[in-house]
């Protein structure tokens, strides 16, 4: 290494302007609260259920590896067929966040696109581990438990 | 191309039938780089040392299998000349399972076996110390063999544990007496490498011995795996190497796709190639941030940090996770890349060489930088190969063997890169190595987009449950800390039999003790560094 | 008897000023620091305690005197209590002799630089009782490292300071500030930065290692290995440990300001001021605290950049680079002064 660049290195001087330059430039931060984070279109959050398109079959619940995904019964249907009245109960999923891992298996699962992930929330702590429960009528958006029969779901 | 490929197959059929008479041998050339060799316990280490002998000089994975009614060990060797990788199995009585040890032949042995003791208690005969690596010293059983039931009890011991108390050694020296310390480096660190404790044997400030106690973030992903479907794995494999986690995904789907004979589309292969990419970038630029953390150079980390959010907001946009992206599933992709993410990618390579012109003039032109690094725990090319190490590492001593090249993968072939190596194989030539990668792997992505077709990300023909027939498959690849290998055994049932996992970062650091010594600590911290570990997968 | 009585009231009101002085400062400066250390890392820096949060020096201090204060079981309680103390002591005897305006120093001192170079050195006594005291191997280490580089940079500091010494024929720190006051051509200030360069680069490499900050960092935060000699100490001791740094932070620049950078005196301005009266001590007072922090800036700048050298790259550095240059300045001054 010649004797001028060997000073060079010494006196530090181009590290110096690095960050000198650097000094000028707008800082990258986001001051959250007051400036939230744009969520991307896929990003994996919380669930969201579509009482509407449910059909029951349970494969959200046996695709997620931890088991954070319960089938619960929200009412029995009477359906018609072949001209017998066939009783098929009605469930839909409920969450535990607290084992999810948002890996979007349950999503990719769903063969009619009833179970979506919400992009538009990023906070989900809660102060305790009940509050993490999320029943099926939180993730269909409601915000107290319908009674029987009421918006309980297509069909 | 069916040349070539009759031409390779011929190595393997050459390598099987010169086995087939000896040792007691039975070997099958499987297909392409892969010479399946089954051998009885009695021949087994003769075997070993012709093996050694005719050039096999890399040993990349000891397994342990339970099959039920014997223990199998697993042995993969690989040869460069010609590339071959000999899978050698080897059955035990599960009375007796004990074999000998060929860490005589190959140090890199050295770790492996002390794993599959711990986890299937197969005794090595000959190993130098055979004890527990990743879990304590005190635990009961073995877990991998399939009649192991949790012991509802607690099972710590009681009292000290052991290499808590600094023991002082009084040694005859020349001039008098000298002290021999015990310094605990202990699992938390300072610097942000992970729980890894280092027991290090200092005399004044030189280190004479290093030795890393692992496991403390030992999770049984292994045996968590023989129990979840394959589709569920893959967001298993994320939580490996969580710095790089495409890669993970990418080792385990092409063991699966090879088990069942899927062909990914094309689409799917280029994409894999330009996400694996982006990866390497991303964790390159982790290791020179927190390679500047150690430096005590803050202003560097949040540079690093910085440069990796361009890749990580790339990832968010395509999987929905900045870290953990469970994307590259068995078949293809889960689902094809949104609008106007390909503009995105070509953005970003415009913009990450500024970016990178800074870190030169900051790193090359800093002479504290430089006398720090140059230098420092110097690594020899024929002690790197021996001791099992590979990826940036071995090249960084000169060694030019990448997995991308040597024994290539999805559509690597049709892209023209260099193997970057550096001659010195010292910290700062482990650090400029990551620095010239980086820029390699800009051209493949580069040529990549260019050429990118159109069609479907997923095979046709995947099942919804899959079951893959009865067999066992080892797939390698480049992942940025190294060779990432699975060897998955499947037994025809929706959940695999085993999954073995072989990560880079745990043979990087076994090799590590063996060419610190006669360093001050301040140095052995920045070798320490340098070799770039993730605890992840070192304890999985 | 008035006489010393007036002495001594001049004496305290002179101290007093003095301890404000570095107070404010300080508390001024803990702000700073993080400003200008997160501007360069491309980030905000403290905003939320108080416009621009200029509060957050407050802040600091009462979540300081709010913490336990914990005292190790083994610990030698004499010596670790006093370490503290006499660190804050220790750093704050240098600032006696530097004056911020001519005739505005608490202590003339017609031996100052003698006086400076002498007390500078006690600061050691006070990072080897912490270690010492604190009953911990890490903070051992740590603080014969620290004692070490001390020792290494004191000479080359004293030496630097030599030359000066010779060009003006005086110890006095305001006799050497007088010495600058004055330009060539009523606009090229006669600061001895210009007649010292060589001195120059070693005071600042020997001030910046008298400090303990970046690159020479091992007292304040080796955290490679151990965490330096005030591991054990927690709440109003911690402060005290980092209000003493921070005084000698400001100690250094202001005498590098007053030994090269021509202290109180800028060429244009001072004497327009001459005729203002009591004015006059303003401008001064205001030239001399603009001056110290472009020169704090600067060394903050440099924190930002450099990485940390290694122990035998710093002890080289010191004894097999700073000395001889120190000495050969000497040797030039001294042919130089000869031959005039």
């Amino acid at each position: 290494m010649s004797v001028i660049q060997k000073i060079k290195n010494l006196s530090h001087i181009l590290p110096m302007s690095v960050t000198f330059k650097h000094l000028f430039k707008p800082p990258i931060t986001l001051q959250y609260p007051e400036e939230r984070q744009q969520l991307k279109q896929r990003y994996r959050c919380l669930q969201r259920l579509d009482v509407k398109k449910c059909i029951s079959c349970g494969n959200c619940a046996r695709a997620c590896p931890n088991g954070a995904i319960e089938m619960k019964v929200v009412g029995i249907e009477e359906k018609k067929v072949k001209d017998k009245v066939v009783k098929k109960e009605k469930k839909h999923p409920e969450v535990y966040l607290g084992r999810c891992m948002y890996c979007g298996l349950c999503v990719d699962a769903c063969p009619v696109k009833a179970l979506t992930w919400r992009n538009d929330v990023l906070e989900l702590a809660e102060y305790t581990r009940e509050e993490l429960f999320y029943p099926w009528w939180k993730l269909a958006g409601y915000e107290v438990e319908p009674a029987k029969g009421e918006g309980g779901g297509g069909q | 191309m069916e040349e070539a490929k009759q031409h390779v197959l011929e190595a393997e059929q050459r390598l099987a039938q010169e086995l087939a008479g000896k040792f007691n041998a039975s070997a099958e050339a499987k297909r392409r780089h892969r010479v399946e060799v089954s051998v009885e316990r009695g021949s087994f280490f003769p075997l070993m040392e012709h093996l050694k002998s005719t050039g096999f000089d890399h040993l990349s994975c000891i397994t342990g299998v339970d099959l039920g009614e014997s223990l199998e060990a697993v042995y993969h060797l690989w040869r460069q000349g010609d590339r071959v990788l000999a899978e050698v199995h080897v059955e035990l009585p599960r009375e007796q399972p004990e074999i000998e040890s060929v860490v005589s032949l190959w140090r890199a042995a050295d770790w492996h076996e002390r794993e599959t003791y711990d986890m299937l208690g197969i005794v090595f005969r000959g190993h130098p110390d055979l004890r527990r690596i990743l879990l304590p010293e005190s635990f009961q059983g073995y877990p991998l063999r399939r009649d192991f039931k949790l012991n509802p009890q607690p099972w710590y011991r009681e009292g000290k544990a052991e290499l808590w108390e600094t023991e002082v050694k009084v040694e005859e020296g020349e001039a008098g007496e000298t002290e021999t310390m015990v310094l605990n480096i202990g699992p938390q660190h300072p610097s942000t490498h992970g729980v890894c404790r280092l027991v290090t044997t200092l005399s004044g400030e030189t280190v004479l011995k290093v030795d890393p106690v692992i496991g403390y973030l030992h999770r049984g992903i292994e045996k968590i795996c023989e129990n979840r479907t394959y589709p569920q794995i893959v967001p298993l494999t994320d939580r490996l190497d969580y710095i790089s986690a495409m890669a993970n995904n990418w080792g385990y789907a092409l063991a699966v796709e090879e088990l069942m004979g899927i062909k990914v589309p094309e689409r799917a292969e280029y994409l894999r190639v330009i996400l694996a990419e982006l990866q390497r970038i991303a964790n390159h630029l982790m290791f020179i941030a927190a390679f500047g953390a150690d430096l005590g150079a803050w202003t560097v980390m949040m540079y690093g940090f910085r440069e990796r959010e361009m890749v990580l907001d790339l990832m968010e946009q395509v999987s929905g996770q900045r870290l953990l992206y469970n994307y590259i599933t068995i078949g293809g992709l889960r689902e094809d890349v949104p609008q106007g993410w390909e503009d995105n990618v070509r953005i970003f390579l415009q913009e990450l060489p500024k970016r990178l012109k800074d870190y030169k003039t900051y790193f090359f032109n800093n002479e504290i930088f430089l006398r720090r690094c140059r230098g420092v725990g110097v690594l020899e090319p024929e002690l790197a190969i021996e001791l099992g190490v590979t990826g940036p590492m071995l090249r960084a001593s000169g060694v030019p063997r990448d997995l991308r090249r040597d024994e290539p993968y999805s559509v690597y072939p049709k892209f023209d890169f260099e193997v970057v190596t550096e001659q010195e194989g010292d910290t700062l030539a482990r650090f400029v190595i990551r620095l010239r990668e980086i820029e390699e792997s800009l051209r493949i992505i580069e040529q990549a987009i260019d050429d990118l077709p159109e069609g479907e990300v997923m095979a046709e023909k995947v099942p919804k449950v899959i079951r893959p027939p009865k067999g066992h498959a080892y797939s390698r690849v480049e992942s940025p800390k190294g060779e990432l290998a699975f060897y998955v055994v499947s037994d025809g049932s929706p959940k695999p039999y085993r999954v073995r996992i072989r990560s880079p970062a745990f043979c990087n650091l076994s090799a590590f003790p063996h060419y610190c010594t006669g360093e001050i600590i301040p140095d052995m911290i920045i070798n320490f560094a340098s070799v770039d570990i993730v605890m992840g997968e070192i304890d999985r | 008897m008035s006489e010393l009585i007036w002495s001594i009231a001049k004496a305290l009101v002179g101290v007093v000023a003095v301890i404000l002085f570095l107070s404010l400062n300080v508390l001024f400066l803990t702000w700073l620091e993080r400003k200008v250390i997160a501007r360069i890392h491309v980030r905000y820096g403290p905003n939320r305690a108080g416009p621009f949060g200029l509060l957050q020096p407050i802040a600091d201090m009462l979540k300081l005197l709010t913490k336990e204060d914990i005292v190790p079981e083994k610990a030698d309680r004499l010596v670790f209590n006093l370490a503290p103390v006499m660190a804050f002591l220790f750093a704050l005897l240098p600032a006696v002799t530097i004056g911020i305006g001519s005739g505005l120093i608490a202590a003339d001192l017609p031996a100052g630089v003698l006086y400076i170079a002498a007390v500078s050195s006690l600061s050691t006594i006070a990072v080897l009782m912490a270690a010492w005291g604190s009953n911990n191997k890490y903070s051992l280490l740590g603080g014969m490292r620290t004692a070490a580089q001390s020792l290494s940079y004191e000479i080359p500091l004293v030496l630097s300071m030599l030359g000066i010494v010779a060009i003006v024929g005086s110890l006095s720190t305001q006799d050497i500030v007088e010495a600058q006051s004055s330009a060539w051509f009523g606009i090229i200030p006669k600061w001895f930065i210009f007649y010292q360069p060589l001195a120059f680069i070693v005071f600042l490499s020997a001030v910046v290692a008298e400090m303990g900050r970046i690159p020479f960092d091992l007292p304040e935060s080796e955290s490679e290995l151990v965490a330096g000699f005030h591991t054990e100490y927690s709440g109003m001791k911690f402060a005290m440990f980092m209000f003493a740094e921070y005084i000698h932070f400001v100690v250094g620049s202001a005498l590098l300001v007053t030994l090269f950078l021509g202290g109180w005196y800028l060429p244009v301005i001072s004497p327009l001021a001459e005729n203002l009266g009591v004015l006059k001590y303003l401008v001064q007072v205001a030239i001399f605290v603009a001056k110290m922090y472009v020169v704090i800036f600067f060394l903050m700048w440099v924190r930002g950049t450099l990485t940390r050298t290694k122990v035998n790259d710093m002890l080289g550095f010191g004894w097999k680079g700073l000395l001889p240059l120190a000495l050969l300045n000497v040797v030039v001054t001294g042919v130089v002064l000869t031959l005039r």
